[in-house]
C-alpha cells in the first residue's frame, strides 16, 4: 500500500499529464486539420537538347488537399532543401508553380506562375473553415542550358498551412 | 471526491481553452522534385563551301587545292566532347572511262583553323577537335586539302566523309 500523500502526487502527475496530451492534439496535424501534398509526377528528365534550352512543364505534379475545420487557411510553399550531385546546385528560382485545376468554395489564389525561393510564398487562401479543399499545381522548370554537370539535383518542397 | 472530479474538469478545459487560444496552427508537409541531366550535346555542322574540287592546271595538281573554312562545326554540351572525322571508304569511287580505282582517302586532309596540323583522311577514326562543355557553344572551322598529284587517271571522283561527336 502507497502512502496517502504519494496517491496524491501520482494522481497530480496523470492529470497533468492528461492535460499535456490534450494541448498536444490541439496543435498537431489530425483528421480535421491538415495538409497533405501528394507528388504524382515531379522528375525532370533532361536527355535531349530541347528539353535543356526549353522551359518544362509536368501537368499535375502534384496535389495539395487541405481540411480546415478550425477555420480560414493560408497555404505557403517554399524550397526547404537541395541535394545535388555536383558541386553547382541547381537554384530554388528555376522552380516554379502554376495551379492547374481546384476544388475548394471559399478560397482565393493566384493563377499566375509563382517562381520558388527558400523564403515562404502564399499559395492560397481559405477564407473559411473548409474540409477537403484539393488543388492541382504544375511544376515548371526554367530552361537549364549547359551550364549544370550532367548528374541528379533533388529538391524538397515544403508545404506550410497556417490557421491565423 | 466530487470535489476531485470538478477540479479534473476544470483542468482539461483549460487545456482545451489554451491549445485554442494559441496564436497559430501550423501543419507542414513535403514533397521531392528531381531534375535528372545526363549527359547531352548538340551540333551544327554548316558546309560553307562547295563540296566539288576541279582540278584543272598543273599547278592545282602539284599543290593541291585547299577550300578554306569549308564547314563550320557548333558544339554545345554540358560535358567535355571530341569531333571525329573518317573516311566511309577506304579508296574514292571512281567513274569515267580513264579514272584510277585505287585513288585512297588519304589524299584528302583536314586541318581546323589556322592550326597547320592537317589530319589525313582514312577509314581510321581521327579526333581533330576537342572542348569544354559549353552554354553558348564552341566554334570552329575545317580547311579541307585535296593533294592527288599526277598519280590518278582523269574521271569524277567521290567519297563520304563521317563527323562524328561524343562526349569524352
Amino acid at each position: 500500500m502507497l502512502p496517502i500523500k504519494t496517491k496524491y502526487y501520482i494522481r497530480k502527475l496523470l492529470t497533468t499529464c492528461l492535460c499535456c496530451l490534450f494541448i498536444y492534439y490541439g496543435k498537431a496535424q489530425n483528421g480535421s486539420n491538415y495538409i497533405s501534398a501528394t507528388a504524382n509526377t515531379t522528375n525532370f528528365n533532361l536527355s535531349t537538347a530541347n528539353s535543356l534550352e526549353t522551359e518544362q512543364t509536368l501537368s499535375n505534379a502534384f496535389t495539395l488537399d487541405i481540411t480546415s475545420m478550425n477555420g480560414p487557411y493560408s497555404a505557403y510553399i517554399r524550397v526547404f532543401s537541395t541535394n545535388s550531385s555536383s558541386a553547382t546546385p541547381i537554384p530554388a528560382s528555376m522552380l516554379a508553380v502554376q495551379l492547374n485545376n481546384y476544388r475548394c468554395t471559399r478560397c482565393s489564389f493566384t493563377t499566375a506562375k509563382i517562381p520558388l525561393s527558400q523564403t515562404d510564398q502564399q499559395l492560397i487562401q481559405g477564407t473559411k473553415k473548409s474540409s477537403g479543399d484539393s488543388y492541382y499545381y504544375d511544376l515548371i522548370l526554367a530552361p537549364i542550358g549547359y551550364n549544370y554537370a550532367p548528374g541528379t539535383y533533388t529538391f524538397t518542397i515544403l508545404f506550410t498551412m497556417t490557421q491565423p | 471526491m466530487k470535489k476531485k472530479i470538478i477540479s479534473i474538469c476544470l483542468l482539461f478545459i483549460a487545456g482545451f481553452s489554451f491549445s485554442n487560444c494559441l496564436a497559430q496552427y501550423s501543419f507542414n508537409n513535403t514533397i521531392n522534385a528531381t531534375v535528372t541531366i545526363p549527359p547531352v550535346l548538340s551540333w551544327n555542322v554548316t558546309y560553307n563551301n562547295t563540296s566539288t574540287i576541279n582540278f584543272s592546271n598543273a599547278t592545282q595538281y602539284t599543290n593541291g587545292v585547299t577550300l578554306s573554312n569549308f564547314t563550320t562545326i557548333q558544339v554545345k554540351g554540358n560535358t567535355p566532347w571530341m569531333v571525329n572525322v573518317a573516311a566511309s571508304t577506304p579508296y574514292f569511287s571512281a567513274s569515267g572511262t580513264g579514272a584510277s580505282a585505287n585513288m585512297p582517302a588519304n589524299i584528302l586532309g583536314f586541318s581546323v583553323d589556322n592550326i597547320a596540323t592537317i589530319y589525313r583522311l582514312s577509314t581510321v577514326s581521327q579526333k581533330i577537335q576537342t572542348g569544354a562543355s559549353s552554354a553558348t557553344g564552341t566554334s570552329f572551322n575545317l580547311n579541307l586539302i585535296a593533294t592527288p598529284g599526277y598519280n590518278y587517271g582523269a574521271g569524277i571522283y567521290s567519297i563520304v566523309i563521317n563527323y562524328t561527336l561524343t562526349a569524352q
